[in-house]
């Protein structure tokens, strides 16, 4: 089956991923809704959007926004009216159930009956969400990285419900943002999150126990296995709110192995939330 | 040369040392030097961002499109040369005839 042309993508939920996305989609040349509840949040992504602006043209055009006209960005507290005219939407609300349960319904309704929802979880079944809908062959997760303007591929999550259609279409997008893609198929955490999340969270664990400090342990994964970043500079830059709600669902869907190191709780009910608020197990100017 | 009035003398001398300040602690690299490359441990958008919002706030500075140059942010030496740059622009814009 053939993919459907896609020249507006919604993008709900403007936090730090949904504005990135919001500019690397603009500068392939897609017109963009962006939407989020509030007008307060909307005027964060909107300079959230021109520093991605800004720091897509410092990084080189990694994007693919050289070669293509830019399309326009819209921004709106609606989703309603937003996604009135949408042929792709990319979801990003908090990564908890409760929200997005509400949230797929909706979509479903205000959608035109040609588009396709791509959930960014992280965490959450995308089978679980298309059965919020009336359209489960058309829903399928795209799992983007931070920082998702510069990392080169996407976990593409795909239900038994989801038609190939909506997999090339999928694709099609994918590759005017000049990203691969690695198929998988769909179960809490996916791979990337279930394998990363618990490695996190041990490493929480280890500085909690005194064994090392964080600068150790992320030398250890830096220097000995090559990573660019070690587990707690990781965690910093996810967000440890974030990690926190992905432990959180993990542990529901597979157990105590998941269960949330109380370091990481500690951090995260400080407010200690990683590079955006200034600290987290290291400390950032902001 | 223009005169430059002596707050603007006092932020260009310490424009490289708050610069390495700043991106020694970001980067978590304290024996950072002068003309290492600053984005030698990858390249992460959110401290690039940090970065060009740093440098605006710090020295009162717009980092227009053009300086968004690669060259420009690779070491502390070279965002050390375009603060100094974008600092004395304003004045040698506003000849006053005092020199």
């Amino acid at each position: 089956m053939n993919a459907m042309p896609v020249r507006t993508v919604g993008v709900v939920g403007a936090g730090v991923m949904g504005a990135e996305l919001a500019q690397v989609l603009a500068a392939a040349g897609y017109d963009v809704s962006l939407i989020d509840r509030t007008p307060e949040s909307l005027q964060r992504a909107k300079r959230a959007v021109v520093n991605a602006q800004r720091c897509s043209i410092l990084l080189g055009g990694r994007g693919a926004a050289s070669r293509t006209k830019s399309g326009e960005i819209s921004y709106s507290t609606s989703v309603e009216t937003a996604l009135a005219n949408a042929d792709f939407v990319i979801e990003n609300v908090t990564e908890r159930w409760s929200v997005k349960s509400e949230l797929y319904p909706v979509l479903d309704r205000v959608c035109p009956e040609h588009a396709v929802l791509a959930a960014n979880t992280s965490t959450i079944p995308v089978r679980r969400l298309a059965e919020c809908t009336r359209r489960p062959s058309q829903v399928l997760g795209l799992h983007f990285m931070n920082p998702a303007s510069l990392t080169r591929a996407v976990e593409l999550v795909v239900t038994p419900d989801t038609s190939t259609a909506c997999i090339a279409t999928a694709t099609d997008v994918l590759s005017a943002l000049q990203k691969k893609w690695v198929v998988v198929h769909d179960s809490p955490g996916f791979v990337s999150n279930r394998v990363l999340m618990l490695t996190i969270n041990e490493a929480v664990a280890v500085l909690a126990d005194g064994v090392a400090s964080a600068e150790s342990i992320d030398e250890l994964f830096r220097s000995c296995f090559g990573h660019k970043m070690g587990p707690l500079e990781t965690a910093d830059l996810i967000g440890l709110d974030t990690v926190l709600l992905s432990l959180e669902s993990l542990e529901e869907a597979y157990g105590a192995k998941f269960a949330p190191c109380a370091l990481l709780r500690s951090f995260v009910a400080a407010g200690k939330y990683g590079q955006k608020s200034g600290a987290g197990f290291y400390a950032y100017e902001v | 040369m223009p005169m430059k009035s002596d707050s603007t003398i006092d932020r260009v001398d310490e424009a490289d040392s708050r610069v390495r300040q700043y991106v020694a602690q970001m980067t978590r690299n304290p024996r950072l030097g002068l003309d290492d490359d600053i984005f030698q441990a990858g390249v992460n958008s959110l401290f690039a961002m940090r970065l060009i919002l740093f440098l605006e706030q710090t020295f009162q500075i717009q980092i227009e499109n053009e300086d968004l140059e690669w060259e420009h942010f690779r070491t502390v030496r070279s965002l050390g040369r375009l603060v100094e740059r974008k600092l004395r622009a304003p004045a040698e814009g506003h000849d006053d005839g005092t020199h």
